[in-house]
């Protein structure tokens, strides 16, 4: 190596030195590689008893960081380590494989139970997360559907909602994007500070948006000067207003899922269909009689 | 003949091992902490799937974050959308901020920058590069010349030169 590109190599090194070293990742990797392990046999499965996984699986579909379904070819027992140059075909990913089939059976026969519904957004969070919160796992069957992720420091719990809304658009939360949500921070009078915001309009009139946010409640609250941090993502159009409520596990603990992340999550096409699925939950859900819950059924658009 | 568990138990001390060097390699590649933890964690989780079969760990690893990291097609959306930087490789929201080569390699392509790491971090040959990412040697000369030409424009000629004010990018 010359010695310029020696000083190349030495303040690469320096500013590596520099950085934290990673956490423990044997049990996370050990937990999602006998996960892939399990999807592998379940896509292998699905492909013997004749169904077309590819059928269930959105054109835009493409092998992604998480893709389990075929590995790289493996060279490393032989001398002869090249290796394809051209990008591979897609892979199915078997975890977005088993989210498409989750919410194709849940609206299978027309409407979408709870546990249908439910059962679509475990598998759908679950492929869609990235990887480093390896999947999700339901943990709630009270009001909301709730889940937890399996790896993270911290540990993550999500909750999602698929509702209509009254009024008009111009006044929900999300339509003005991040400047909105920061303005009503800068006016609120308890401390509520946006750590990280991302917003996006995408689509047949989408509307994303996604915050990660610390909170310290007022003397007026049920918990004054307790600071908590959370986050959310909302997706709004025309009718339809879905709410992912996010609550990092642990005391003190603070989110570690960025806004562009949660923002991009929300564009995913199979997002995107797990929503339509939860358009026909929300129609086909029933409340207490006294719930003084206004009953504003979503619609999906188009 | 190796139970299950002797298996999982080398995995783990694979792992204890080696994740460093493979979040050093992702760091470079991906140029974000949590990115760089995603994409360990994806390649350890493939290398356990392939764990049976293989003699050398280490570079089994190597290669397959690698390729993860330049198939991976969300990750190029995602930087074209909300993380790629300007021309100039200058990040425009801080402009006296002193440019590290972390955030200057998030400038390069995905494959040019996959070469650095493997002819400059790792020290392979052109060869062995060329053999690595599957194209040719000439293609990895010309890249590597093309990289080292973009990142002393930003950089400095030694590499080692502090950037306090935007350079024109050429």
């Amino acid at each position: 190596m010359s010695p310029t590109t020696e000083d190349l190599r030495r303040r690469m090194a320096d500013e590596l030195d520099a950085l934290p070293d990673l956490p423990d990742l044997s049990g996370p990797a050990l937990a999602g590689g006998l996960r892939r392990q399990r999807r592998r046999r379940y896509a292998v499965a699905l492909a013997a008893t004749g169904i077309v996984v590819a059928a269930l699986v959105p054109a835009a579909l493409v092998a992604t960081g998480r893709d389990a379904g075929a590995p790289a070819p493996d060279r490393s027992h032989v001398a002869d380590t090249s290796t394809t140059a051209a990008t591979p075909a897609p892979v199915p990913d078997p975890a977005l494989a088993r989210a498409a089939e989750a919410r194709a059976a849940a609206e299978a026969d027309g409407s979408v139970t709870r546990a249908e519904w439910d059962d679509a957004v475990t598998a759908t969070l679950d492929a869609l997360l990235p990887p480093r919160f390896g999947g999700v796992e339901l943990t709630s069957n009270d009001a909301v559907t709730m889940v937890r992720t399996r790896a993270g420091m911290p540990r993550l719990d999500l909750w999602m909602g698929v509702n209509g809304y009254a009024g008009s658009r111009a006044i929900q939360p999300g339509s003005g994007g991040c400047p909105q949500v920061q303005q009503a921070a800068d006016e609120s009078d308890f401390t509520w500070d946006i750590l990280d915001c991302a917003d996006a309009r995408f689509g047949d009139g989408f509307q994303a948006l996604a915050t990660s946010e610390r909170v310290v409640g007022g003397q007026m609250s049920d918990s004054p000067g307790v600071e908590t941090y959370a986050g959310g993502a909302l997706l709004l159009n025309d009718a339809l207003f879905v709410e992912i409520g996010i609550k990092p596990v642990g005391e003190e603990a603070r989110l570690t899922i960025r806004a562009a992340e949660l923002v991009e999550l929300l564009r995913t096409p199979d997002f995107l269909d797990l929503v339509r699925v939860g358009v026909i939950y929300a129609r086909d859900r029933t409340y207490p009689a006294n719930s003084g819950f206004e009953r504003i059924d979503p619609v999906w658009p188009g | 003949m190796r139970d299950r568990h002797d298996r999982q138990a080398e995995f783990t001390d694979f792992v204890a091992s080696g994740q460093q060097r493979l979040h050093r390699q992702a760091m470079l590649l991906t140029g974000e902490p949590s990115r760089a933890q995603d994409l360990v964690q994806v390649t350890l989780e493939k290398v356990f799937v392939a764990w049976a079969r293989i003699e050398d760990p280490g570079a089994y690893a190597h290669r397959t974050l690698l390729h993860s990291f330049l198939h991976d097609r969300r990750r190029a959306r995602r930087e074209r959308e909300l993380l790629a930087l300007p021309d100039g490789a200058r990040d425009e929201r801080r402009p006296d901020h002193a440019l590290t080569v972390i955030e200057a390699m998030r400038g390069l392509p995905p494959r040019m920058r996959a070469v650095v790491v493997l002819r400059y971090w790792e020290g392979e040959s052109v060869a062995a590069t060329a053999r690595t990412l599957g194209i040719s040697e000439g293609t990895v000369k010309s890249t590597s010349a093309r990289a080292l030409a973009q990142l002393r424009d930003v950089l400095g000629e030694t590499f080692d030169e502090r950037t306090t004010t935007h350079q024109e990018a050429r």
